[in-house]
C-alpha cells in the first residue's frame, strides 16, 4: 500500500473536469433538453437555431424548472391511453418481456423497494393519479389488486430489473431503491 | 456478528464504463495503488444496458491500442437516418441538416456490457481487485463526517430482516478516497448529494426512461452500421422522447425508445408506447420475420451541465451518470462518463503527490 493519507480536500477533481472536453461538450448542449419543455416544434425550431446556427454558443442557459416526480397531472384530468393489444410477434406484454431479462431475486430476503408510508398508494396516490407505478415501472412489479372490492399495493420485489424509475418518478417520493442480496437483477447479455 | 474490514487505497462503487475507467487509469499512473472495485451485479456486465452508438475519445485515450487489444468495438457506423413519424406516414430529415451532436459518422455500434466486460479484463490484469456479486448497501463516515468507505449489503436475511440460518454479514471497505460510480440515480450517490448538500444552487436534475430490445432480422431487412432516430408518434408533442435502432452485427438490431420523466399525463404507459410504436409501418416491415432475443430498461440522466451536483465531498467523489456527466442532444454518456473516470483517478494521483508535501485542507 502506498503512503497516501487521508484525503480531504479533493476539488482537484472538478477543476481538471471543469477545463476538459467533457465540460465543453456539455456546455454546449446544455440548453437542448430544456428547450423541448416547450413541446416538440419549438425544441426543434430552438435545437436548430442554437445547434447548427450557434453550436451550443448562445450567451444565455435555460434552466430545468420542476423535477420530474412534480409534474404529474391529477388522472381525472387527464386523457385516458387505449393501447393496443400485444400481438405476441411485433408486440408484447410485460410478463414475457420481464422473462427475457433473466431477473431474479432470492425469495426470503427484505423487498428492497421501500415505502416511506406503506398507506400512501392507496389512500392518496390511487385516488389522485390512478397508481401510475402500475405502468410507470417497466417489469410490472406494482399492482394494484382487489380482494372483496379492497384496493391492496403489492410490490413483486423479484422482477425488478433495477431500473431506478420508480425512485425517480413517485410522485410524493415514497419509494426509495436499495440494494437486494448480491447477484439479484437481471442477466443482461450483450446489452 | 461483527463485519471484517479490508482496507484500501480507493475503493469504487460500480463496475460500468466510468469506475472500470477510473480503476484502470489508476493503476496506469501507480502500479502500487491498492484498488478495489464492488459491482451489484453477479458478473461485470450483467446490469449494464445501453443503445449503443459509441464515441471511442475517452478510450483512445485510454487505451490508444484498443485495436490490437480486441477491444468488442467492430460495427462502424456506415449510414444515418432520422425520421419524424406521423401515424401513419414517416418524413425522413436530411442527414447534413443535422446538429453535429446528431451526426454519429466516425462512432461504432457496440454493446456497452460486452466492453464493460473487456474493460474489467483490462483493470484485473493491472490488479484491480474485482468482487461482482457484492452491492455496496451502506455508507460509512469518519467521525469527522467525511466518508471512510462502505460496507457490502448483508447475505441471508429473512423477509422480517432476520438472520437465516446462511446470515453472512456484509464486510466493510475502507479508502482513503472513495469513489461512487453507481450510475444514473445511484442510490449512494443520492444519499450523499442530500448529506452534503451537493445540488445547491443546481436546477433540479432531470431523467428518462429508456427500453431496448435486441432483434434478430431477416437478412433483407438489416444494413449492419445503420443508425436511425425516430422522433414524433406515438407521443404526443408535450412529451419528450424518441426512438432507437441500431444495425449491429449478426443480424441483430438494437431497437430502443427513450421517454422524458417529465411526462404529465398519469395515464401513460412508457412500455406500452415503446410496444406501440413498433407497430408503425417503418419499423414493423423490418421487424417482421425476426425474432426479439432481449428486452430490458434502465433509468437515463438528462439534466446536464445546470443539474450537475458538485461532485467531490470530504473522502469521496463522485463520477459518470452516478453525477450526471451524459450528453443529451448526442444520447451518449459512455464516453463522458469514462472521462470523468479518468479525469478523477488523476485528480487522486495528484493528490497523492500533494499529500506528500505538508498537507493544507
Ligand atoms: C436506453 C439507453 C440508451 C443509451 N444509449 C447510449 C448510446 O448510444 N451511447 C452512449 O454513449 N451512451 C448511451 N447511453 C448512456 C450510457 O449507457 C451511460 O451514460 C453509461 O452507461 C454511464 O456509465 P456509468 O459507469 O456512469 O454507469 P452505469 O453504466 O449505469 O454503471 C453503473 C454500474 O454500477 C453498478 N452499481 C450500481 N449501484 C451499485 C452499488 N450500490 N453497489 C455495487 N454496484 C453498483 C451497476 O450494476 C452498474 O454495473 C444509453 C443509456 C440508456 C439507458
Ligand atoms: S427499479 Fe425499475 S424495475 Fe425495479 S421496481 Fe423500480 S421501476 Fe420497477
Amino acid at each position: 500500500m502506498i503512503t497516501l493519507k487521508r484525503v480531504k480536500n479533493l476539488s482537484v477533481y472538478e477543476e481538471k473536469f471543469n477545463k476538459s472536453w467533457v465540460y465543453k461538450e456539455l456546455h454546449e448542449a446544455r440548453n437542448v433538453k430544456p428547450s423541448f419543455s416547450w413541446g416538440l416544434i419549438l425544441g426543434i425550431i430552438f435545437t436548430g437555431i442554437d445547434q447548427i446556427l450557434f453550436r451550443g454558443k448562445l450567451p444565455f442557459t435555460l434552466r430545468h424548472k420542476h423535477a420530474d416526480h412534480e409534474t404529474l397531472k391529477m388522472a381525472d384530468k387527464m386523457p385516458k391511453i387505449d393501447y393496443p393489444k400485444p400481438d405476441n410477434i411485433i408486440t408484447f406484454d410485460k410478463t414475457s418481456s420481464v422473462y427475457l431479462t433473466g431477473t431474479n431475486h432470492t425469495d426470503n430476503q427484505p423487498v428492497h423497494l421501500k415505502l416511506k408510508d406503506p398507506e400512501l398508494p392507496i389512500k392518496y396516490t390511487l385516488d389522485k393519479y390512478d397508481e401510475p407505478a402500475q405502468r410507470y415501472c417497466p417489469a410490472g412489479v406494482y399492482e394494484v389488486q382487489y380482494e372483496n372490492d379492497l384496493a391492496k399495493f403489492v410490490i413483486n420485489s423479484q422482477n425488478c430489473i433495477h431500473c431506478k424509475t420508480c425512485d425517480i418518478k413517485e410522485p410524493s417520493q415514497n419509494i426509495t431503491w436499495v440494494t437486494p442480496e448480491g447477484g439479484g437483477g437481471p442477466k443482461y447479455g450483450n446489452m | 456478528m461483527s463485519r471484517e474490514v479490508m482496507e484500501y487505497d480507493v475503493v469504487i462503487v460500480g463496475g460500468g464504463p466510468s469506475g472500470l475507467s477510473t480503476a484502470i487509469k489508476l493503476k496506469q499512473l501507480n502500479p502500487d495503488i491498492n484498488v478495489c472495485l464492488l459491482e451489484k451485479a453477479s458478473e461485470i456486465g450483467a446490469h449494464i444496458l445501453s443503445g449503443n452508438v459509441f464515441e471511442t475519445r475517452a478510450l483512445d485515450e485510454l487505451f490508444p491500442n484498443w485495436k490490437e487489444l480486441n477491444a468488442p468495438i467492430q460495427t462502424k457506423v456506415s449510414k444515418e437516418k432520422f425520421l419524424f413519424l406521423g401515424k401513419e406516414k414517416s418524413l425522413s430529415w436530411p442527414t447534413w441538416l443535422l446538429p453535429k451532436v446528431q451526426q454519429n459518422h466516425k462512432n461504432y455500434i457496440i454493446s456497452l456490457a460486452n466492453l464493460c466486460r473487456w474493460l474489467a479484463e483490462q483493470a484485473e490484469a493491472l490488479g484491480v481487485e474485482i468482487f461482482p456479486g457484492f452491492p455496496a448497501s451502506e455508507i460509512l463516515y469518519h467521525d469527522d463526517g467525511s466518508v471512510k468507505g462502505v460496507a457490502t449489503q448483508d447475505m441471508g436475511l429473512d423477509k422480517e430482516g432476520n438472520k437465516k440460518d446462511s446470515f453472512e454479514p456484509g464486510m466493510e471497505l475502507h479508502a482513503k478516497v472513495t469513489v461512487f460510480a453507481e450510475g444514473c440515480r445511484g442510490h449512494l450517490g443520492k444519499e450523499l448529494i442530500k448529506k452534503f448538500d451537493l445540488s445547491k444552487g443546481k436546477d433540479p436534475q432531470q431523467y428518462g426512461i429508456g427500453f431496448k430490445e435486441i432483434w434478430e432480422v431477416n437478412e433483407k431487412n438489416h444494413e449492419e452500421g445503420l443508425v436511425m432516430h425516430t422522433a414524433g408518434w406515438p407521443l404526443d408533442k408535450n412529451t419528450y422522447g424518441g426512438s432507437f435502432v441500431y444495425h449491429a452485427q449478426n443480424k441483430q438490431v438494437y431497437l430502443g425508445y427513450v421517454i422524458g420523466l417529465d411526462y404529465q399525463n398519469p395515464h401513460l404507459s412508457p412500455f406500452d408506447e415503446f410496444q406501440r410504436f413498433k407497430t408503425h409501418t417503418a419499423i414493423k416491415k423490418m421487424l417482421e420475420g425476426g425474432k426479439r432475443i432481449s428486452y430490458g430498461a434502465r433509468a437515463l440522466i438528462e439534466g446536464g451541465l445546470q443539474s450537475l451536483p458538485k461532485m467531490y465531498m470530504p473522502g469521496a467523489l463522485l463520477i459518470g451518470c452516478d453525477a450526471g456527466t451524459l450528453n443529451m442532444p448526442k444520447i451518449k454518456g459512455s464516453h463522458t462518463a469514462m472521462k470523468s473516470g479518468m479525469i478523477a483517478a488523476e485528480a487522486i494521483i495528484d493528490h497523492i503527490k500533494e499529500s506528500k508535501k505538508p498537507l493544507c485542507l
